[in-house]
């Protein structure tokens, strides 16, 4: 098991202290077993999430024998002393047996149906596999294990660690802020005392090796440093777009911004290879805002890793705006000064590992072409975890997400109660321009329309319902809530003249894919390579929201004629609706 | 399994040349006939009946066919109006005021007198968006089909009515074949056909639909429905009185008409997935006629940016499918010569007549060039041939056709045809195979399950006893089709070892 691993090569290494970030739910886990009626709990997540370590650290807590622990037994119990219960805790389900499962399951299931009262149980386990072995499980047994076990799946894939209906606690460690690990871990490597070792080395001296160039980098609060702050910023996003990194992953990462070296061969550096880096000042090999993607590694090895897949997908460094591309090609005649504070200023990763493939592009050059675009394309990274806060240069303009900025600002400020109108205003245009199909400007009321025949055609111009986007005492409404996870918008359609917890209608949650796409279809433009997935999802909705609201606000049918609501724009972009009666033969 | 014998009112009809496609499968499919004009003319037997209190609970006296007869409205006014009224939007355009625009049209409209429509829409302008509405919405509008086979979209029972030549005078077997009809029967000999019949007509078909509301507005005031329709006699023929494919047919139409979406939504699914069913009935059909004990299959490859082993596999997979049929043709004309009676024919005392005339009475052959001639295994490979030319021209088309119809099937020119799902499948899938949500390996195993589709390895391994290509070729098959139903916002992942397919519009509560 790799906690297990990691416990010896920590001693082999001598790494004191040990890295380690405080085990999210440890405090809660502790608390539940140390109180007089502990409730069972499921540990799931991604492999390297740090399930088994903090069964580890629970087993300590209550005193569990270390030595025990690293003997490798799949299940270890002892009795809390509060409780007077027995404690069973399974450290990795998918490591049982299959006649170690079917006797497991009963007495499990009993505990969290209740039933049981003298054991109680922490149990690690992938989701895949608790969901699997479980379902077999309960499937034989059908009835109320059954139910229970359908209580438990929704419990998962629904994100919730409570429901009355079981003793269970369910935690899943995956959807833990990855952001806030990322910044834990980053702060204890980077500070860590054993550093000092490099006191004594004549590199260090003259600020010449990468790796302590890169650890300076990496060293600092968010708030104050642009790397920290990015990186911290595209980990939140990619949790909102589901893209969930485990610790592992995290780590690997961190490692990987201060050791990657792009040199053939070897894709860590050591100290000497680090030392042969400096003599040479082969910096663009070493460029720590390169290495946060992997660029050290090969295709192939890259794509083994999670956490460079993820943070592929942002696309920074090939996508561009003229602002960012002007500054860096005419940028030392056009835009001198900005070019300075901005280019020039690096003198490892910036102008040094850039101004001659520059120079000869400019002087016409074009045999080096790829060479002069790859080191464009490491400045435009450069640029995006260097780029102060307060520069007049959007950094999001060179990732595939330019709304991601937007979206920061969007969820910090509808946590903090301040006014959004301006964005709701645009992702209600991309709203109505999605749902009906045509250049809607109107970004004040939602339009939901309909293409007739099935319903799928991509122009809608029969008007069903117009809701407001305000708030309101008799109306039904939409407006915009912040996910759990503090950042995934969520647009909620609410009807007031019903009590509370049956005032939503529906609702829908844009994750970043689906916010960039408003924003863009606000803009008018919009990339077909991710407008796909998000057309059928807002169709989706709309389709869904249609046949909900029509009994609430479905109009009284007039036997005598029919009246439609006909939707049109006019040059202007504002929606035209013209109500069409028609009367009625007696046919 | 109950077989019925053929009403003969189908095996006599003169038209009908032979009796053996529809004695294998039904009378009757044909290709001419999409899956859309299916659901059209089900819905149109299933109005008709629905009136006479019948629908889907049809009365079949022992072991005998269902004797049924509908009428089909012919809308004759409506559909004039939307389809076979060409100059509206030239008028629409050069005559200046809104009078002189009604005025030119009514002028040049004679089959009928419109005049009813100015009153009703006062704006000449506003019935030319209304009739664009329903051509844009009809049914297959790409098609170039004559006007008297256009369709409207079927939004309520003014918009169904009887596929017409060009006269409109009695109907037409071309576009509506009888495999509604099929559909019909299949549906009506399920299980709980009275319950589908009232969620068809509370969800489908409804009087109270606003489009067809206005259809109805585009109706002459003393428009009479019944003196306009067309009777059939009696509907087509279906083989078996029970089987298993009615049930799950039955069983997703229940499935779709329970979801929470608007109702002219379902129609696109139903077209598609009741077309699938019929289609693994055709295959079952053909693979027990040929007595190989098989079970259909439809090996998915989901697409991909180089052809991949997969793509190999569902080009055989398809073009047996295809073979399978004209076997099935083959092997129910040899059938012939294992009875007694063909031992009977060949030592009688004049064994061509005898011959010809057990085979004429058996497979209700009508020879078209005069009477069979030569000595009689010439007679029986006469028929063979003609049996197999007369399959091959329009049943043997139907697989490859709907397949690629309701977006089952891809075919491209120089690679050829194999089974790759479109988008609009899919959903469809996810609709009837998932309630609420669904892990993503049992959503495979089901599709294997309900619907003989291979995607993954381990239904691969099912279907084919042992693996039939490299097993990456079906891991990376599965990992694209994840990703595809991701793009469509189908599939959630939860983490490396987990994920779940979600169906957007779950089960009404």
């Amino acid at each position: 098991m790799y906690d297990e691993l990691i416990q010896t090569e920590i001693e082999s290494y001598r790494i004191a202290p040990a890295i380690q970030i405080k085990p999210a739910r440890l405090a809660t886990l502790l608390e539940n077993f140390s109180g007089n009626d502990p409730v069972n709990t499921i540990l799931t997540g991604t492999a390297g999430d740090g399930k088994t370590y903090h069964c580890r650290r629970v087993w300590e807590s209550f005193g569990g024998d270390p030595s025990i622990w690293q003997h490798g037994e799949k299940v270890s119990e002892l009795v809390l002393s509060a409780s007077g219960k027995r404690l069973v805790i399974i450290k990795d389900l998918s490591e049982l047996s299959a006649a170690d499962k079917s006797s497991l399951f009963p007495r499990l299931a009993a505990a969290v149906a209740g039933d049981q009262s003298d054991q109680v149980y922490l149990v690690a386990a992938n989701d895949g596999q608790l969901v699997a072995s479980w379902r077999d499980w309960a499937e034989s047994k059908g009835g109320s294990q059954f139910d229970n076990f359908r209580i438990l799946e929704e419990m998962l894939v629904e994100e919730r660690s409570e429901d009355k209906r079981l003793r269970l606690r369910l935690y899943n460690l995956s959807r833990l802020d990855a952001a806030a690990h990322f910044d834990a871990l980053i702060d204890q490597v980077v500070e860590h005392p054993q550093w000092k070792a490099c006191g004594n080395c004549p590199s260090a001296d003259d600020n010449a090796c990468p790796i302590l160039l890169n650890r300076e980098r990496l060293r600092g609060e968010p708030a104050t440093n642009p790397f920290r702050r990015r990186l911290s910023a595209l980990l939140r996003l990619a949790g909102a777009n589901r893209m969930h990194l485990p610790i592992r992953d995290l780590l690997l990462l961190g490692v990987n911004i201060i050791l990657g070296d792009q040199q053939p061969g070897q894709p860590l550096l050591t100290c000497k290879t680090a030392k042969n880096r400096a003599e040479s000042k082969s910096y663009k090999l070493t460029n720590p805002y390169a290495n946060v993607f992997g660029a050290n590694l090969s295709e192939k090895d890259r794509q083994k890793y999670q956490a460079f897949t993820v943070l592929d997908t942002f696309g920074i460094g090939r996508e561009t705006d003229n602002r960012f591309d002007n500054l860096l090609i005419y940028g030392p005649y056009n835009e001198e000064e900005h070019y300075k504070a901005l280019v020039e200023a690096d003198s490892y990763y910036g102008a040094p590992a850039y101004r001659s493939y520059l120079r000869d592009y400019l002087e016409g050059e074009r045999t080096a072409t790829k060479e002069f675009l790859d080191a464009l394309e490491r400045q435009r990274r450069r640029l995006f975890f260097s780029l102060p806060a307060d520069s007049d240069l959007d950094p999001w303009r060179l990732s595939v997400y330019r709304a991601a900025g937007v979206l920061l600002d969007f969820a910090d400020k509808v946590r903090a109660g301040n006014d959004v109108s301006v964005v709701t205003e645009q992702l209600i245009r991309g709203l109505n321009r999605t749902f009906c199909g045509m250049m809607i400007d109107d970004g004040g009321q939602l339009y939901l329309a309909s293409s007739g025949g099935d319903g799928r055609g991509r122009i809608a111009t029969v008007l069903n319902h117009k809701l407001r986007t305000t708030t309101h005492r008799r109306d039904i409404y939409v407006e915009f809530e912040i996910a759990e996870d503090g950042l995934t918008p969520c647009l909620v359609v609410l009807d007031p003249a019903v009590p509370p917890e049956e005032s939503r209608i529906d609702s829908l949650e844009l994750q970043l894919t689906h916010f960039e796409y408003l924003m863009r279809v606000a803009s008018g433009s919009l990339p077909a390579s991710f407008s796909r997935q998000c057309y059928e999802d807002f169709l989706d909705f709309k389709l869904r929201l249609i046949e909900r609201l029509e009994p609430l606000i479905g109009s009284e049918g007039d036997e005598r004629e029919v009246s439609l609501q006909a939707i049109t724009v006019d040059e202007d972009g504002q929606p035209k609706v013209e109500e069409i009666r028609i009367r009625l033969g007696a046919a | 399994m109950i077989r019925i014998e053929p009403p003969t009112v189908h095996t006599q009809n003169t038209s009908l040349k032979l009796w053996a496609d529809e004695a294998i499968w039904g009378h009757r499919f044909h290709n001419d006939q999409t899956p859309w004009l299916v659901l059209l003319e089900f819905l149109a037997v299933f109005r008709s009946r629905n009136e006479a209190d019948f629908a889907l609970n049809e009365h079949r006296a022992n072991n005998e066919h269902e004797r049924i007869s509908y009428h089909i409205p012919r809308m004759r006014p409506l559909r004039e109006l939307v389809f076979n009224n060409p100059h509206i939007r030239h008028i629409e355009e050069n005559e200046k005021t809104d009078g002189d625009r009604w005025s030119a049209w009514l002028e040049q409209t004679n089959e009928y007198d419109f005049g009813y429509l100015q009153d009703r829409f006062r704006n000449f302008s506003r019935l030319i968006r209304v009739i664009e509405f329903f051509q844009s919405t009809a049914i297959e509008g790409h098609r170039q089909r004559r006007w008297t086979s256009r369709f409207l979209f079927p939004y309520g029972p003014h918009c169904i009515y009887a596929d017409l030549p060009g006269d409109m005078s009695s109907p037409d077997r071309r576009f509506f074949a009888r495999g509604g009809e099929l559909l019909y029967l299949m549906l009506a000999r399920s299980v709980n056909g009275r319950d589908l019949a009232q969620k068809i007509s509370s969800r489908l078909v409804r009087k109270d639909d606003q489009w067809d509301r206005v259809a109805r507005a585009l109706l002459p005031e003393d428009y009479r429905i019944e003196p306009d329709s067309v009777s059939i006699g009696s509907i087509g023929y279906l083989p078996f009185a029970k089987r298993q494919e009615y049930d799950d047919l039955a069983a997703d139409w229940h499935r779709l008409l329970d979801l929470k979406l608007p109702d002219a939504t379902l129609l696109d699914p139903l077209m598609r997935i009741s077309a699938l069913h019929m289609l693994l009935y055709m295959v079952r059909r053909a693979h027990e006629e040929v007595k190989d004990g098989a079970e259909p299959l439809l090996v998915l490859e989901i697409a991909a940016p180089r052809k991949t082993a997969l793509r190999e596999l569902s080009i055989d997979n398809i073009n047996g499918n295809r073979r399978l049929t004209q076997r099935a043709i083959k092997a129910y004309i040899d059938q012939a010569k294992n009875d007694e009676a063909w031992k009977e024919a060949l030592s009688a005392r004049a064994p061509v007549d005898a011959v010809r005339n057990y085979l004429l009475k058996r497979f209700s052959w009508k020879p078209e060039d005069g009477t069979p001639g030569g000595d009689p295994l010439t007679i029986f490979d006469d028929l063979q041939a003609y049996a197999e030319k007369r399959h091959s021209e329009h049943v043997a088309k139907v697989h490859t056709e709907w397949s690629r119809q309701i977006g089952l099937s891809v075919s491209r020119r120089g690679a050829g045809t194999w089974y790759a799902p479109n988008d609009a499948l899919l959903k469809a899938l996810v609709m009837t195979t998932v309630d609420g949500r669904e892990e993503y390996h049992r959503f495979l195993a089901r599709l294997y399950d309900r619907y003989r589709i291979v995607v993954g390895v381990q239904e691969a391994e099912y279907a084919f006893g042992s693996l039939p290509a490299d097993e990456k070729a079906f891991t990376q098959n599965t990992q694209r089709f994840e990703q595809r139903l991701r793009t469509l916002g189908l599939l959630r992942r939860l983490s490396d070892d987990c994920a779940y397919v979600e169906n957007p519009f779950r089960t009404r509560a």
